[in-house]
């Protein structure tokens, strides 16, 4: 009988009793998968990762302007093919022990080393560093000029790693987890939710208001939706787009769509027929009324007439082409007078998702419409689609890319010769040239004359097709301030607040 | 008896094996590999990893290593989760499915019965009819839909439970409800079906003419005939609560095996699909013979039968 009772008390005790929550709770979209920072390149791992480990800079969510963080002064020498940086004094991990620029260098080597495993292995690839210890100096030598670097050291995957991560096999997450960032990891719990507390020991800590955050493993948009409309959390990345009309209408407070340094766009297959047919890129391209696209896709999304969204400051407006049947008409005649007869059933493939398959839907009726072609859909998962992108086995395939930096590079060196993430057969020296000398340029504005130019080419020869700007599609609980809005997705954890609170004091800047 | 039970073991773990080679040969068959990302791995990053995880020798001894794996229950580390070994994995998800699959079957099981002998009676005609539609819709219903709705009545309407999340019994049960009624439904159907077929038998008839009370005439002449059909329909029907769940686990963001099956497969995680077609065989073959063994307790012909 005692032994019944004790169970049924236990029973009524988990019944009753609700899991402690966080100061702050986000809906943080898919799971992180690995907690090490330089494998990780998921937006949701991106928002985890900026809490928990501090670059050597990091971006104004305002501006998006490169601040110091780890570092508190760097320079590049004129070419941009060398980097020095002076770290603050007193750094520590989260554990007490010190940050110095020995992990900084030891880090950078490991996201170069193959065996890592790291998707941005390449940004290290061919450096050599040097390291003064009591100056708190590293200089880091590249092969090539980076003109960007101080922007790219604020992506996670260049900030330091504590030597527990260095030394650990690569994969394997240590716990705990020394942290540099203003806050330290508390808790994972996969699937369900990382707990991340202030860490005490950040350079930032003054200025951090908030005491622990939970960010929630939520694959649904409905149920991050449904979580935030009962006040179970108070931020949530994205929303379904189903749900996009009625937030705008009457929930204009906390749902405002803005820009994202993402785009949408068709990659053709540029190599092979027909799409080595340049008047047919150009045929299928002037086809294509992006304006009614964005419309009946929905969800805020813009219509994208080039490739680099506009939202560089600086960077020239690019002339592309836009949707004019007639001319469209015109270079299919052509493209047909060359073929030596009309084409057969093209073929489209795109991964399977919600959004790809209304894109996918307009297009096809647009090219029927204004051309008279038909083209083939084919809804594949997305890791089918991604060897066959890879391998050029398509004629027009669905693509997205998301910005790493605020820079027209980030678009741009996709369709470099060399790069892996290429995809279209595209080889041309004079578009290599444009970037080479680009980065190599040290004026801002002559660089980005040259980064237009090659836009311009990239556009001309309609190797790509751009469709739409992405927008985020954030809602944010008016009680939660010192959350701006912006084009890179960049939050500033330490600056976080509630309505009812007032924010810690600003951290020293120098 | 014993010997039977050995025999049925032993049949299980060759339809084990039989699954993990069979699932092993179509995840390697399919196009794409977990290294697989929108920004492409240079030349080098990509070997590396390959040869971390194995992949370079050839299939069979690939194969061989997970067989290996498999009779120490070690199924490697997860493609997905780099830093976690696909039994730890498991390990955590595991419970949460059979707390969440345990639970919807004994919601169904005090839902389902008791509204299908009320069905069966005659006295309760109008009742009766209510059950057999609140049934029939139920089980018409998505359960997608049913968690929608369920999720719009008590988490804003009334404002009792939580949308979704995991953590208490709260989180819980509409999870529950939401598993438990189609196949409550299900069962109140077999259940009246067969206890109107026991009301009119000869033997139920004959007791009620010698004036046999009510509640003794339940259990002595009908519960046990109308509970056989419940318990032959128990065995898949648990195994498919617990494989089936991924929409329910999806709509209330519950950590179990579900989401792993489908995400696994779909980003090629070798080692986790393996892992959890290994665990989702073992408990359909396991829930397939306790149902038969209780089966042919209830009933000995059964027993005599197979």
């Amino acid at each position: 009988m005692f032994v019944r009772l004790r169970w049924l008390t236990l029973i009524l005790l988990w019944t009753a009793c609700t899991p402690s929550r966080a100061e702050l709770v986000i809906a943080n979209g898919p799971d992180v998968e690995v907690l090490d920072p330089q494998l990780a390149n998921t937006t949701a791992a991106a928002r985890l990762f900026q809490a928990l480990f501090e670059g050597l800079t990091r971006l104004d969510p305002v501006s998006l302007e490169v601040l110091p963080g780890l570092a508190e002064f760097w320079e590049p020498n004129d070419s941009a093919t060398t980097w020095r940086f002076q770290l603050r004094a007193g750094l520590r991990w989260s554990d007490g022990t010190p940050l110095t620029v020995a992990d900084v260098r030891a880090s950078w080597e490991r996201l170069a080393a193959p065996a890592t495993g790291a998707s941005y292995a390449d940004w290290m690839r061919d450096t050599r560093i040097e390291i003064d210890l009591p100056a708190r100096e590293l200089v880091i030598y590249f092969p090539r000029p980076m003109p960007l670097f101080d922007r790219m050291c604020a992506y996670h995957a260049l900030a330091p790693i504590p030597a527990v991560l260095r030394a650990a096999a690569p994969g394997s997450s240590p716990q705990p987890l020394p942290c540099s960032g203003p806050f330290q990891l508390l808790e994972r719990r996969i699937r369900q939710r990382i707990r991340v507390v202030r860490n005490p020991l950040s350079w930032r800590a003054a200025s951090v208001a908030l005491q622990s955050i939970d960010f929630l493993t939520i694959d649904s948009q409905f149920t991050a939706l449904n979580l935030f409309l009962s006040g179970d959390v108070s931020y949530t990345p994205n929303v379904p787009s189903l749900a996009v009309p009625k937030l705008l209408e009457a929930h204009a407070d906390i749902f405002s769509p803005e820009p994202q340094f993402a785009t949408y766009f068709l990659r053709f297959h540029v190599n092979a027929p027909p799409f080595e047919n340049r008047d047919l890129r150009l045929a299928c391209t002037y086809a294509i009324n992006r304006e009614e696209l964005a419309k009946q896709v929905g969800g805020g999304r813009q219509a994208a007439h080039t490739l680099v969204p506009e939202l560089v400051k600086g960077y020239p407006k690019v002339p592309a082409p836009s949707f004019d049947p007639i001319q469209a008409r015109k270079f299919l005649e052509s493209a047909i007078v060359a073929n030596g007869g009309p084409f057969g059933r093209l073929e489209y493939i795109y991964p399977s998702s919600e959004l790809n398959r209304a894109v996918a839907e307009v297009l096809q009726q647009q090219w029927r419409e204004v051309l008279g072609l038909e083209v083939a859909l084919v809804n594949l998962e997305s890791q089918s689609f991604r060897p066959l992108q890879r391998d050029l086995e398509y004629q027009i395939s669905h693509s997205s890319w998301i910005g790493d930096y605020l820079d027209p590079l980030t678009f741009l060196e996709l369709f470099h010769s060399k790069s892996s993430n290429n995809r279209t057969g595209f080889r041309d020296q004079h578009y290599d040239a444009l970037l080479e000398d680009a980065s190599a340029h040290p004026d801002a504005a002559a660089r980005f004359e040259l980064l237009a130019q090659a836009e311009v080419m990239l556009l001309e020869e309609a190797v790509v097709l751009p469709l739409l700007v992405d927008v985020s599609q954030e809602l944010i609980s008016p009680q939660l301030q010192g959350l701006p809005r912006n084009a890179s997705g960049v939050i500033d954890w330490a600056a976080l607040h509630f309505h009812n609170t007032a924010p810690a004091a600003p951290a020293p800047e120098k | 008896m014993s010997k039977r039970l050995l025999r049925r073991l032993l049949s299980l773990l060759v339809s084990i094996l039989l699954v993990h080679a069979a699932a092993f040969m179509m995840v390697r068959a399919t196009r794409g590999g977990p290294f697989d990302e929108e920004r492409a791995l240079a030349p080098q990053v990509q070997l590396a990893l390959e040869q971390r995880f194995g992949f370079d020798d050839s299939l069979l001894v690939q194969y061989f290593h997970a067989v290996s794996g498999l009779f120490r229950g070690d199924f490697g580390p997860s493609l997905r989760y780099r830093d976690t070994q696909v039994s730890a994995l498991l390990a955590d998800a595991l419970p949460i499915s059979l707390a969440l699959g345990g639970g919807a079957l004994l919601l169904a099981l005090l839902l389902g019965i008791p509204s299908g002998l009320l069905a069966a009676s005659r006295r309760h005609r109008n009742a009766g009819a209510l059950a057999i539609t609140t049934s029939t819709f139920l089980l018409a219903i998505p359960n997608f839909v049913l968690a929608g709705l369920l999720v719009a009545l008590f988490s804003f309407q009334l404002g009792w439970l939580p949308p979704a999340g995991f953590g208490s019994v709260r989180h819980l049960l509409l999870p529950w409800l939401c598993l438990a009624l189609p196949l409550a439904a299900q069962i109140s159907l077999l259940v009246h079906a067969r206890t109107t077929e026991t009301l009119n038998s000869a033997s139920v008839r004959s007791a009620i003419a010698q004036g046999l009370s009510p509640q003794l005439l339940l259990r002595r002449y009908i519960l046990r005939p109308s509970l056989t059909p419940v318990l032959a329909f128990l065995g898949p029907a648990t195994a498919a609560l617990l494989t089936g769940s991924l929409v329910i686990e999806q709509v209330f963001a519950l950590p179990g095996l579900g989401t792993f099956f489908v995400q696994a497969a779909l980003a090629r995680d070798y080692t986790l699909a393996l892992g959890v077609t290994v665990v989702y065989t073992a408990l359909l073959g396991s829930c397939t013979l306790c149902a038969d063994l209780l089966m042919a307790r209830m009933d000995p012909r059964m027993e005599a039968l197979s």
